[in-house]
């Protein structure tokens, strides 16, 4: 599905002596993936683009124009076939790592683990498969039960192993889940091997009902996503740190731009926590 | 020449010949009703919502170059050769609209005429339409005056039924495209006519507004711009794909104006003008067939007029059916355009 970059003379015409071109300009997103990094970005849904441009310019010369001319005239009228200001490298919630550019358009991830912080708890770091596979790894085998599929990540929060699942198709790991979510969590404590999950929605999913039984809720700003807990009376309301400027999330979080997640237990506040990128 | 009259100038250009069918005055006539070419215009939508950050602007006739107007006159004429009809226009000078003859039909025992003009004006051009004599069905009560015959004793000229007085002539070329430059950028069209006029100089007369001008308008052009873009990938948690392609034209047909007492002038207006677009988005299947590179163009478009016309999008509002789109980025018949200059007094 990828075009190339470039130009082609769709048609050419010779009337009255006057040569008629028309021209076919292609422009490009220059990026690239390597199919396994590819594969990462659409199954941990980060965002990232693939976008062209196609255009037809009508060109005149009174001869039989060559390759060279053809081409300063394309480059006259503005042509470039390397598209600008394609906006990519915003990373979704729960993605793990957004995407670095380099100046010949190399694609990488950023590897930078999204740190947690919360007020009289220790910082934690959440481990991604791919870009932190020892600390992962290390984690997952301390889980007490056998997990059938293998999660995007995973933290380590006090006694409770946390596993974060992300695909594009949003598929629940049926293991746990039978409702559909956006994403999934789960909390299996690394001693007893109980376990509690946590389902996520864009935007605020609450009824109007649940919203007014939470104490402070209409002090949160530019909600991004609900977090619904299974099996527990607890909601988390995932909210930008103001209205300023500097912490506009664009329609989701992104990981340069830190947010925070307020969680009721029925009905009042219990905790509030603060995700960014461990720079 | 064994017998008969034929009469010359200083030049040796022939004013009368007995055995040529000479043009006499068949009468002045306004329009009877004025038409525009209607747009072709619309496209497929399809799940363009769920597009991601899909473009959705400029789908409609935005930014496209305005229609010029379309005169209907209805000419009785007894007989079958087709009047000549000389445009009086409804301003001369530089700045005035161009206008010209696009068609010539013959209805029933009429001739209908079809006069495009290049801008709406409020005012209106009129016809001063000449025809041989045995097509004209005027009477006179003078008895004297020139008369000729030719060697079948069929009368080729009276000197009292207004016999078609030349002042001036000669052949015009009409500009090749009539948009030069680029067409547009992204979903931006420009295809407005900037060509420069063409001018030609005729015999210097008195004055440019008593002047009427026979030229059939024979040159046209057509243009178009076509723009489509692609994009997919992931965004908000959400894959997404889209593809969108556009294809705008215009077709021109050439048209004259009266530039000064001893200039005609030569440019197009816009004819006809037609916007097709197809749009799909889709949330679900990346990559499943949105690519419409391919496609752009003649086969793309020719499928998506017909399923616009197939629809009744396309609104045929009392003009000949037909393909707007003849050909893509060329013109045809721009040179040896014969004009022929009488003046409007003549015949008032």
């Amino acid at each position: 599905m990828t075009k190339t970059a470039g130009w082609e003379v769709a048609n050419k015409e010779v009337n009255e002596g006057v040569y008629l071109l028309t021209v076919k300009m292609t422009s490009v997103d220059p990026c690239s993936y390597n199919e396994e990094l590819h594969a990462q970005l659409h199954n941990e849904l980060i965002a990232h683009t693939h976008r062209s441009e196609v255009s037809s310019g009508l060109f005149t010369f009174d001869h039989d124009p060559t390759t060279e001319e053809v081409e300063a005239a394309v480059v006259e009228r503005g042509f470039n076939p390397v598209l600008q200001d394609v906006d990519r490298g915003i990373i979704v919630m729960y993605g793990h790592g957004s995407l670095n550019v380099d100046n010949s358009n190399n694609i990488t991830r950023k590897v930078e683990a999204i740190k947690t912080i919360t007020e009289g708890e220790d910082d934690v770091l959440e481990y991604n498969f791919n870009l932190h596979n020892t600390e992962f790894m290390n984690l997952y085998s301390m889980l007490p039960i056998s997990v059938d599929r293998m999660p995007t990540s995973m933290s380590l929060k006090g006694d409770w192993l946390h596993l974060y699942y992300v695909n594009a198709e949003h598929a629940p790991p049926e293991q746990f889940f039978t409702d559909s979510f956006f994403l999934y969590s789960v909390r299996i404590h690394k001693d007893t091997g109980a376990i509690k999950r946590k389902g996520y929605d864009k935007g605020m999913t609450l009824d109007e009902e649940t919203v007014n039984s939470l104490q402070g809720f209409d002090t949160l700003e530019n909600i991004v996503a609900t977090g619904t807990y299974l099996d527990e009376p607890r909601v988390t309301i995932y909210h930008m740190k103001s209205s300023d400027k500097e912490d506009y999330v664009n329609n989701v979080s992104t990981v340069e731009i830190p947010y925070y997640g307020t969680t009721f237990e029925n009905g009042v506040i219990v905790r509030v926590r603060e995700y960014l990128r461990n720079v | 020449m064994a017998y008969g009259l034929l009469v010359t100038n200083d030049d040796g250009d022939v004013l009368i010949d007995s055995d040529f069918t000479h043009y006499h005055f068949l009468g002045k006539y306004t329009h009877s009703s004025v038409t525009q070419i209607p747009d072709v215009s619309g496209g497929s939508d399809a799940y363009v919502d769920e597009g991601g950050n899909s473009p959705n602007q400029n789908k409609g006739m935005e930014n496209m170059p305005s229609k010029g107007e379309i005169y209907v006159f209805s000419v009785p004429v007894n007989g079958a050769n087709p009047p000549m009809c000389f445009i009086k226009p409804t301003s001369t000078g530089s700045s005035a609209p161009f206008t010209g003859i696009v068609l010539t039909k013959q209805s029933g025992t009429n001739w209908e005429i079809r006069v495009f003009q290049s801008t709406v004006t409020s005012a209106s051009p009129v016809l001063y339409c000449f025809s041989p004599l045995s097509q004209v069905s005027n009477s006179t009560s003078t008895t004297y005056g020139l008369k000729t015959f030719d060697s079948s004793g069929v009368v080729t000229f009276d000197s009292r039924f207004k016999p078609l007085r030349a002042v001036g002539g000669g052949n015009i070329t009409s500009p090749g495209l009539a948009h030069t430059g680029s067409t547009g950028s992204s979903w931006n069209v420009s295809l407005s006519v900037n060509a420069s006029s063409v001018s030609t100089s005729f015999t210097s007369q008195s004055s440019a507004s008593d002047l009427i001008y026979y030229c059939p308008s024979l040159a046209h052009a057509c243009q178009q711009y076509t723009h489509e873009e692609d994009d997919s990938g992931t965004f908000d948690w959400e894959s997404y794909a889209w593809a969108r392609g556009d294809i705008w034209w215009c077709f021109y047909r050439s048209c004259f104006r009266i530039a000064s007492t001893s200039s005609f002038e030569a440019n197009y207006g816009v004819y006809a003008r037609g916007h097709i677009y197809e749009h799909k988005g889709d949330s679900s299947s990346v990559f499943a067939g949105l690519i419409l590179g391919a496609l752009t163009g003649g086969v793309y478009f020719a499928a998506i007029l017909a399923a616009i016309v197939a629809s009744g999008t396309f609104n045929n509002a009392g003009v000949d059916g037909g393909n707007y789109l003849p050909y893509e980025n060329s013109y045809r018949n721009t040179s040896g355009n014969a004009f022929i200059i009488s003046k409007a007094s003549y015949y008032d």
